[in-house]
């Protein structure tokens, strides 16, 4: 598995408290019920403090998926 | 910065107000104000003798952003505070840990002055509210 992805899964299976959580690029909100608007703002944070990056308000709107947070951080 | 109001969430505006006055002494300050960007409905109260206000807030429409909370049982909701600088004090919050979740709109609860909403890791759901000049009208 990728280095940024298993660190994605990491800040996923925290936040999401799902310690079997297997994500991969496709993953994304309509997958999960419990990635809703408050998971996403401890999500996008939980990255930015990881990887060093800063999303702005309309990447944080146009994010739906682990697709599009790698894309920020690769 | 002040604090403006504690925002509650309440599923029958009018009734929940009623009740806040007959148990805590609330005066209530404003009707019901809809805002269909914020997809809410709000109410003022205060309490004698303070300065800060107590807002319930209620979803307007099936799609408001307030429905989900309100159905998880969620009652307090947020802290609002008045701000003489909301740019300066948005930019603040983002460099202190905060997520910007709407960038300042025109609020039809303050007769159009702006507001915004940051929240932090902790699920802490902070509104700023910007003072402009001359006292902060309430819509009544």
């Amino acid at each position: 598995m990728d280095e940024n992805l298993k660190k994605l899964q990491n800040i996923f299976r925290d936040i999401l408290d799902d310690e079997n959580l297997e994500i991969t690029e496709s993953f994304s909100q309509k997958d999960c019920e419990g990635w809703d608007s408050v998971a996403m703002v401890q999500i996008i944070l939980a990255v930015e403090s990881e990887f060093g990056v800063k999303f702005t308000t309309s990447e944080v709107a146009n994010t739906r998926s682990v697709s599009d947070l790698l894309k920020k951080i690769s | 910065m002040l604090l403006h109001h504690i925002g509650m969430l309440a599923k029958d505006l009018r009734a929940e107000a009623e009740r806040l006055r007959g148990v805590c002494g609330y005066e209530i300050v404003s009707g019901e104000i809809e805002d269909s960007v914020q997809t809410a409905k709000v109410m003022f109260l205060k309490l004698p003798q303070t300065d800060s206000f107590l807002e319930l807030a209620a979803p307007l429409g099936e799609n408001s952003k307030l429905a989900r909370a309100l159905k998880t049982g969620e009652k307090l909701h947020h802290l609002c505070f008045q701000t003489d600088d909301i740019s300066a004090d948005l930019k603040n919050f983002r460099e202190k840990g905060f997520l910007i979740l709407c960038e300042p709109v025109a609020a039809a609860a303050f007769k159009d002055r702006k507001i915004a909403w940051v929240m932090d890791s902790q699920k802490n759901l902070f509104e700023l509210v910007e003072s402009g000049s001359g006292e902060l009208p309430l819509k009544v």
